[in-house]
């Protein structure tokens, strides 16, 4: 077990080495800060004495020695636009963005599940029929249009929740939270929702053909044949053992939820890593963005060995001596 | 009616409902099983040896549903409970062995897990209690060191030693019938005869009553005290043991048995009758075996032959009833 | 890191729905938050529209840019390259420090020196001399015309604040002090920095102490970003900000339809035009010899063909002003007896096509930015089809601006589309300099391989250093038609400026995009 996770803290390693070594290489294609870091009324010299301050005039490679020899210590440089230091950017928002794609992913899962499980059991019935469409529709709609739909309706229409932003905050530390207050969980409804249908939709498919399957196992059977009750057969039973491929997709959303989050804290000015990454791009702010791809990585990775570790505890079959 | 008979079926008949209509696939079969009784069930597969096997445990899948006739268990009839109460005889009255102790297990739950559930769903037991019982489960079936053996998944032990625990499942609540398809089938020949053995000592021992699914005439020949034959939905033949794996009346029947392969040399399986069994829905008029026999008449391909009985069996035949196709003796 | 540092702390409501008290609060919203509260950051006109209201110059532009005292009380040229200033005495900073000689000189330092973004404006003046507490005298290295228009666009710091800080300098980006000015700000201006969240929200509070008369009614300016154009204009039709910069074209009509909505629309200082290489002799991928666009006649051709009052009503739905030269009609020495466009005439272009020797055209690359300008795509593309028209095959490359703003100064494009407005000076002056003066040294910078006539470069050169307005106005038209007869550029339009806000709300729109609010009230 613990060889298990430090070999994959090995390769989470050289996964956040290599993203943020190509994000290097890119970095020569996404335009030239300087611009954006003195303006437009600036000189020629202006610019090349900048570029070659931040080191912008040398070989990708030497830069990205540079930002490795720094990282290594923790200091990912200084944002060229933010002006303050990338990981504390990047710490200050990174809570938005958990929060939001924690609350996603519960939502998902609670929903997303029990449908599942109803659509398993009664195939045919009609509220059955009535999930599995809009599950269609929540599949097939995009995500951008789902958000604005929501603020057209709650916001615009209604006037019953913000279209923007994250409510009231409270703070911990560096963490940040809207759970604690009113306004900052209601702010959560709309883009958590935005976020959360494509899952809810996924994971009700996926739990439902897995479960279909499950059903018609022999053991399902057995646990009949042994008098078992409804209840037991379908949750503890069924559902249990359709959730093994349920754990690994819906450990790839949550990283893909991560790149979602970016479409949806841009329609509702979350402030988030998304947001941030998007303003960097727009910025060619290079130390947020290696740094927001490794970081990248790093979740990634990191979900990966989580999933690995629910399918230990879940599948006694994966345990080995 | 036998007062000691742990089951009584009466007229079963199962049909499957389709658009096209109505199929029947168990036409109105009658057979008792007496305590401590073991009977074998034989046939070619699509005979309906599993069908009637699922309908005693309460268990028809899909479209399937019983048509006609009663299950009577020690007197009750069970066939037409609601549902929770079939459930409640399931595990309890009427235990179930199925073919593949690979697959009878749920993957996910220790073994001791699936006998301490099987036990409280149907015996008001604590969980300590339940928990011993289940030891005692896994010391009754052969399963060396319970204690250890309790925390362990399915995939840890050998296929014999799975059949063992299905085994112990399906008797954890002390059922009168245990209704076995095919236990032995996916097992290798030496585990066979270990299992057979139990299943012995369960109905010597406590007066279980075993339905026994198979096609396999070496197992009928090792265990069975009786044996009843199916052909396309019917029954064609029941009896003692010895006197149908000796002296089959039945064409079908005899022409099974005309090769019964001991444990010792069972790579010959049912001995093939030119022809194949028509499947549901697709029954000739009359006797349905009479295209594949060679001593039909007439009278076979009009009319359906009632059991009646011969010596100790009980046999479906023009050739042993009343009127016969053909004159006696010929 | 500071943040670990700090307590429990409750940010302040967000006063989604509607303002908590009778105070009047006007709520912003703009595409993007500026990057700092820092002033010299960047020569950035988007930071400074906002940071006008907290920082403030020795002179400043007023409601219909002109330029008028605001820290110096009055200025006399003592000599061509010496100006005394007089300062305003009764100006105190936010924080209540009183503002002085040693601050302005504190800020020409801070802004001017090497490696500073604002060196390159500041660049004329060789000194700044402190006479006393209220006065000093810059020293100018050449006679020089514009030095108020750039000290309107110069804002003023607190020598002891930035200092207490270690925010001395406005460009570091190698250590952690610049982010100080990321949430803190102590200028004079009529507005002060209550509370800021980077990328969030900024709260301003009027300033009680300003030094000047207060005819805004404004108590507090709650200013957000929100990116996303839909949900900008949600959060106005929805009532929760009063206020957007920069209604997307596409929901003006939906914001004025709505009742208590309003759409100001104003000019812009800002020209729209296609620029392109005059230099090189070989134009690549034309799929002819030569550089056709060296030719004055292929030029004017190419805007014969453009059809800007088309484009005026189908893609702009009536939000430009068709133009000739680089000068809006609101930039001060515009000529409108030069303002007079080629006639469209694909017909006459395809003529003087064939009279250049280009009877079946060529392939023009032509590069465009992805949203640096309204609707620059579909300007872009509209041309292609009006070009198509007289035989010139456009081969269209849109670019991300951040990537076409490296392109462009690089001389990587042939024939490119660009906007300029002139500011902060606004005068003709920037626009000739950055765009129409030969590329050499600090000139031409966004003219890259452009047109260029020596003579027009030497007039540039007069008309920074001639302070007479009857002799500047003389050369400024010169250059404009000039240019224009040898069609050194291919103009478009003018911009219209369109804000949407509440009725609520009484702003005035001017052409250089600055939201100024101390000329702001609210109902």
């Amino acid at each position: 077990m613990i060889t298990l996770v430090l070999r994959r803290l090995g390769s989470v390693l050289l996964v956040m080495l290599i993203v943020a070594g190509l994000s290097f290489l890119i970095f020569n294609y996404l335009g030239d800060p300087v611009n954006n870091i003195l303006g437009v009324n600036a000189t020629l010299d202006e610019r090349d004495e900048l570029r070659r301050t931040l080191g912008l005039d040398q070989p990708s490679y030497i830069q990205f020695w540079h930002f490795l020899e720094r990282a290594v210590v923790g200091d990912f440089g200084i944002s060229y636009r933010n002006r303050v230091p990338v990981l504390e950017l990047i710490l200050s928002r990174l809570p938005a963005t958990v929060e939001l794609v924690v609350c996603a992913t519960i939502l998902a899962l609670g929903v997303g599940i029990p449908m599942g499980v109803y659509c398993a059991l009664r195939p045919k019935g009609f509220f059955s029929r009535l999930l599995q469409i809009i599950a269609l529709i929540g599949i097939s709609i995009p995500q951008f249009l789902i958000g604005m739909l929501l603020i057209l309706i709650f916001s615009v229409e209604l006037r019953w929740l913000s279209a923007f932003g994250r409510g009231d905050v409270v703070q911990f530390g560096w963490w940040s939270t809207g759970l604690l207050t009113e306004t900052g969980r209601m702010a959560l409804i709309m883009p958590v929702l935005t976020l959360a249908v494509f899952q809810i939709s996924m994971i009700m498919r996926l739990v439902q053909g897995e479960m279909q399957e499950v059903m018609r196992a022999d053991f399902i059977k057995f646990a009949r044949a042994r008098g078992l009750s409804d209840r037991s057969v379908h949750l503890r039973h069924a559902l249990r053992n359709s959730l093994l491929p349920v754990v690994t997709v819906v450990g790839m959303q949550i990283g893909s939820l991560i790149a979602f989050a970016i479409v949806c804290e841009a329609v509702f000015q979350w402030p988030g890593l998304g947001l941030l990454i998007l303003q960097a791009i727009e910025y060619a702010d290079f130390p947020v963005m290696a740094a927001y791809l490794a970081l990248v990585g790093f979740g990634f990775a990191m979900i990966n060995l989580t999933v690995d570790m629910i399918y230990l505890f879940i599948d006694p079959r994966m345990r080995r001596k | 009616m036998n007062p000691a008979s742990a089951l009584v079926v009466r007229d079963l008949s199962i049909s499957f409902d389709s658009r096209h209509g109505s199929i029947t696939a168990i036409d109105s079969i009658s057979f008792q099983l007496a305590k401590g009784e073991i009977l074998g069930i034989v046939g070619e597969s699509g005979a309906g040896k599993s069908l009637t096997g699922n309908a005693l445990i309460g268990l028809l899948q899909g479209p399937g549903r019983i048509a006609g006739g009663e299950i009577l268990l020690d007197g009750q009839r069970i066939d037409n409970l609601p549902p929770e109460d079939q459930r409640k005889i399931r595990g309890k009255r009427i235990g179930a062995i199925f073919q593949d102790p690979l697959t009878s297990l749920d993957p996910l739950m220790s073994v001791g897990d699936q006998l301490v559930e099987t036990i409280r769903t149907h015996l008001p037991l604590t969980a300590t209690a339940a928990r011993g019982r289940a030891m005692d489960l896994l010391a009754e079936v052969g399963i060396a060191d319970p204690a250890k053996r309790f925390g362990q998944y399915p995939h840890q032990f050998s296929g014999g030693m799975r059949q063992r625990i299905v085994i112990a499942l399906a008797i954890a609540a002390e059922p009168e019938v245990i209704v076995a398809d095919e236990p032995t089938t996916a097992l290798d020949v030496s585990i066979q005869a270990q299992i057979l053995a139990l299943l012995r000592r369960l109905a010597r021992d406590r007066g279980t009553a075993i339905m026994l699914v198979t096609h396999d005439m070496g197992v009928i020949a090792e265990i069975a005290d009786r044996v009843a034959v199916m052909y396309a939905g019917r029954l064609v033949e029941i009896g003692p043991v010895d006197e149908v794996l000796r002296a089959a009346r039945h064409p079908y029947a005899a022409g099974l048995m005309g090769l019964i392969p001991s444990l010792a040399r069972r790579e010959a399986r049912l001995p093939q009758i030119a022809g194949s069994m028509p499947r549901p829905g697709h029954w000739p008029q009359g006797c349905s075996f009479h295209p594949r026999c060679a001593q039909a008449g007439p009278r076979c391909s009009a009319e359906v032959p009632v059991l009646a009985s011969v010596a100790a069996s009980t046999v479906a035949c023009h050739l042993f009833s009343g009127g016969t196709a053909l004159p006696k003796g010929t | 890191m500071r943040h670990l540092a700090r307590p429990l702390i409750l940010a302040a409501a967000l006063a989604v729905f509607g303002s908590t008290a009778n105070a009047n609060s006007l709520r912003f919203a703009e595409s993007q938050d500026i990057a700092s509260m820092d002033p010299h950051a960047a020569r950035d006109d988007f930071a400074l529209s906002l940071l006008c209201n907290v920082y403030e110059g020795l002179v400043r532009w007023n409601a219909d840019l002109k330029l008028e005292p605001a820290l110096a009380e009055s200025w006399e040229v003592i000599s061509d390259t010496e100006w005394k200033f007089n300062l305003r005495k009764d100006v105190k900073f936010h924080n209540g420090n009183p503002f002085t000689a040693d601050d302005v000189i504190f800020s020409y330092h801070r802004a001017g020196d090497p490696g500073s973004p604002f060196a390159g404006l500041l660049e004329p003046i060789d000194e700044v001399v402190k006479v006393d507490d209220y006065t000093v005298i810059f020293k100018v290295n050449r006679k020089y015309a514009l030095l108020l228009n750039d000290f309107a666009g110069w804002y003023i710091m607190d020598k002891e604040f930035q200092e207490s800080i270690g925010a001395e300098k406005p460009l570091d980006l190698s250590s952690n002090a610049g982010g100080a000015m990321q949430t803190q700000a102590n200028g004079t201006g009529p507005f002060k920095l209550v509370e800021r969240s980077p990328d969030v929200k900024t709260v301003l509070a009027a300033n009680p102490d300003w030094w000047d008369e207060k005819k805004h009614n404004i108590d507090e300016i709650v200013y957000t970003p929100i990116t996303n154009n839909a949900t900008r204009v949600a959060a106005l039709l929805s009532g929760e900000v009063d206020f957007i910069r920069n209604a997307p074209p596409q929901d003006l009509e939906r914001i004025e339809a709505t009742p208590g909505m309003k759409v100001m629309r104003g000019p812009h200082l800002r020209t729209i035009f296609f620029g392109m290489d005059q230099q090189s002799d070989t134009l690549a991928g034309s799929g002819v010899e030569g550089n056709p666009l060296k030719s004055p006649l292929v030029r004017k051709a190419i805007a014969m063909a453009i059809d800007a009052e088309g484009i005026m009503t189908s893609i702009m739905r009536g939000n430009s002003n068709p133009v000739a030269t680089q000068l809006a009609p609101q930039m001060p020495y515009y000529d409108a007896a030069l303002d007079v466009r080629f006639p469209f005439d694909p017909e006459g272009a395809k003529a003087l096509l064939a009279e250049a020797g280009y009877p079946d055209g060529f392939t023009l690359p032509v590069h465009c930015p992805q949203g640096s300008f309204i609707n620059d795509e579909q300007i872009c593309q509209a041309t292609a089809g009006m070009l198509a028209k007289i035989g010139i095959t456009v081969q269209l490359n849109m670019v991300p601006p951040v990537q076409y703003d490296t392109g462009l100064p690089g001389g990587e494009y042939a024939f490119y589309m660009l906007g300029w407005a002139g500011l902060p000076t606004i005068d003709p002056y920037n626009i000739f300099s950055a765009t129409v003066h030969s590329p050499s040294g600090e000139l031409g910078a966004w003219n890259p391989k452009g047109y260029s006539n020596p003579a027009v470069d030497a007039l540039i050169i007069k008309i920074g250093e001639e302070t007479d307005p009857a002799k500047r106005q003389e050369m400024i038209s010169e250059v404009v038609k000039t240019q224009r007869d040898e069609v050194g550029k291919i103009m478009i339009h003018q911009q219209f400026l369109t804000w949407g806000m509440t009725d609520k709300v009484n702003a005035i729109v001017p052409g250089d995009e600055y939201t100024r609010f101390w000329y702001y009230t609210m109902n």
